[in-house]
């Protein structure tokens, strides 16, 4: 159908396709038809569900998914579960897992419920992983799409800034930030945020030195578009595969700091979270090993999810991977 | 009168700590409605001097005067306005399109940008620039990895029209696709060249793709024009010994002459000699040659040429 359309202005002199052609003389050759008119691909709509499609099939993605899904139901359900404050004492101290139903999961050494614990823990793990990622990677893409666009002396600049964080261990840093601003979630989760940002700000930076060089990105200059318009519209998208798959891995480094610091002591002491019920139960750890167990199976259940969904996306949408780059 | 008049123009790379003259001193003139061919071979700045015109790439030296206003001087903010009327096509299709784009995205943007017509007017627009480039309609809600190579470098050439420009300059536009397509391509922008009484700066390596569409043909090498003339005369009568290497270099089967290939590859511009710079390739050569640069002079009936023995040439001329 596209072939006779547009051939159509030429039909009269079409040549059969089956035909060796003669060489031309002349500028012009009417007699020249090649396969160039023919539509290779489907159409767009098919291209997007199969995206859908290829995630869907991608084992590591479904499984990470899934599991995140679960954890993510106990933090939403845990207010309706448990409600009331998971740090007050509400049975005999010590009790095991099984020992008594109504606390399936037993109590740590001040009777408070583990299973209660592990629930709300989820609600502050997640929260302060994603908001603290966000937070980390819009920093990230404002600095490495700033620096990796423009170049020259501020792209100088902006490195050694992104250098002068990673040289320092992004852990002490954390603990230092912390310490100054007392520990509460919001302090806890923009600390985390602005020592996570040079990763996410390095690799915009590199995508967008690549990118930037791209003969589309000419086009668009020579087209007169603004930087904002060229660097949001043209250039972003291209490096969203790379930068979605380094924020699920992101996500669980945040938990996984969150963890840290609430096991040293450095979380907000107001609400329970899963690297504090490990800080409170290590000293029991010979008698009651359940109170670091638990909490630690659940962290590592986390990171193994956003891993997890980290290691299928890069499948799906690493550009070095996918057919259509 | 001229449309576009570059005066001068050099670009000048730093690679590492050595300044690379990528273009180096070149003038041309080009009127409404001409088209002018640039040839040389890869790496000679035919595509740099393209790029530097529309100030993708910033010039050290010279001036572009478009329409009688300074472009090189021009800043960033009024430059927008004159890029509606400068545009260009790229190389390589598969390169130049954005992926994550539809065509439908592409096309309109421009016009978004430039703040053209109504929404209306702009659907209207593109789908009048479609089928002027010979594509199916339904083609803007598809993206370009639906398309083949020369059907991307319609959309191309659409994009660059779609502004309504006064020139473009095409930059190897054919030089990415397969020798058929070529033809296709190359009669589509003698089409619009006829219909839209465009200027091209056509772009190639290739002398005999430059001729069928080119008024006026330049011969650039290492950074300089070395011969400039009427497209018949650079065919036919040849004034520099590069130009006449290049046309030899065209198979041709009517043509009996034996095609000596040039000895050795571009030098590298950095170690620029004193005197001409094809020298050290040049059969003709001199000490004359290796001491002082040649300028370019007019030869006859408006054919220029940089060479101290270019007469020798036009005597042992067979025609």
């Amino acid at each position: 159908m596209t072939d006779a359309a547009l051939d159509s202005t030429h039909s009269a002199e079409r040549a059969a396709d089956d035909r060796p052609l003669t060489a031309p003389e002349r500028p012009e050759w009417p007699n020249v038809h090649a396969p160039d008119t023919h539509v290779i691909a489907t159409d767009a709509s098919q291209s997007r569900s199969q995206l859908f499609s290829r995630l869907r099939r991608n084992p590591s993605l479904v499984a990470g998914a899934t599991l995140l899904l679960v954890i993510i139901a106990a933090a939403v359900f845990a207010p309706l579960l448990y409600p009331g404050d998971p740090l007050s004492m509400v049975a005999r101290p010590l009790l095991w897992p099984g020992q008594d139903l109504a606390y399936p999961l037993g109590t740590d050494s001040l009777g408070r419920d583990v299973a209660a614990g592990l629930m709300h823990g989820a609600r502050i793990s997640l929260l302060i992983g994603f908001v603290a990622t966000t937070i980390g990677v819009t920093i990230g893409i404002a600095v490495g799409a700033v620096a990796g666009y423009r170049g020259g002396l501020i792209d100088d600049i902006l490195v050694r800034v992104i250098e002068l964080f990673q040289t320092v261990p992004s852990f002490i840093l954390l603990v230092v930030l912390v310490a100054i601003a007392q520990p509460s979630i919001a302090t806890v989760t923009w600390a985390i945020g602005l020592v996570t940002w040079p990763t996410i700000a390095r690799l915009v930076r590199a995508e967008f030195r690549v990118l930037r060089e791209k003969e589309f990105v000419m086009a668009a200059r020579s087209l007169g578009f603004s930087d904002t318009r060229i660097v949001v519209r043209e250039i972003l998208p291209n490096a969203l595969p790379a930068i979605i798959v380094t924020t699920s891995v992101m996500v669980a480094t945040a938990i996984l700091m969150e963890a840290a610091l609430s096991f040293l002591g450095l979380g907000d002491p107001n609400v329970v979270s899963w690297g504090s019920m490990i800080g409170s139960g290590r000293e029991l750890i010979r008698t009651a090993w359940y109170l670091t167990a638990l909490p630690g199976l659940v962290i590592v259940l986390t990171v193994l999810s956003l891993n997890l969904i980290g290691d299928g996306l890069t499948d799906v949408l690493n550009p070095r991977l996918s057919r259509e780059r | 009168m001229t449309l576009l008049s570059v005066t001068d123009l050099k670009t000048t790379y730093r690679v590492g700590t050595a300044p690379v003259h990528a273009v180096d001193g070149v003038s041309l003139d080009i009127a409404p409605g001409e088209t002018v061919g640039l040839v040389g071979e890869s790496g000679c700045g035919k595509s740099t001097l393209g790029k530097t015109i529309l100030r993708l790439v910033e010039p050290s030296a010279g001036r572009i005067a478009f329409d009688g206003v300074d472009l090189t001087t021009l800043p960033q903010q009024r430059l927008r306005a004159y890029r509606r009327r400068l545009q260009m096509v790229f190389q390589d299709p598969f390169a130049s399109l954005n992926p994550r784009q539809t065509i439908g995205d592409i096309l309109l943007a421009p016009l978004d940008v430039h703040r053209v017509g109504s929404r209306a007017d702009r659907r209207q627009r593109v789908s009048a620039i479609l089928s002027q480039v010979g594509l199916p309609e339904d083609a803007v809600a598809r993206y370009p990895h639906e398309f083949s190579g020369g059907q991307r470098q319609r959309i191309g050439i659409a994009r660059a029209l779609v502004l309504g420009p006064d020139l473009i300059i095409c930059d190897e536009p054919v030089s990415a696709l397969d020798l058929s397509v070529q033809a296709q391509i190359l009669n589509l922008l003698a089409d619009i060249k006829r219909d839209l009484k465009l200027s091209l700066l056509f772009i190639s390596h290739d002398l005999s793709v430059v001729r069928y569409l080119s008024d006026r043909v330049l011969v650039m090498y290492l950074g300089r024009i070395v011969e400039a003339g009427s497209h018949e005369q650079i065919w036919k009568r040849p004034l520099h010994p590069y130009t006449r290497a290049l046309i030899d270099a065209v198979p041709d089967p009517a043509r009996r002459r034996y095609a000596a290939p040039l000895p050795g590859d571009l030098p590298d511009p950095r170690n620029a000699t004193k005197g001409c710079r094809f020298q050290p390739r040049c059969p003709l050569a001199t000490e004359l040659c290796k001491q002082q640069s040649p300028e370019l002079r007019s030869a006859r009936s408006g054919q220029r040429v940089a060479c101290h023995h270019a007469e020798i040439i036009a005597v042992s001329d067979p025609t």
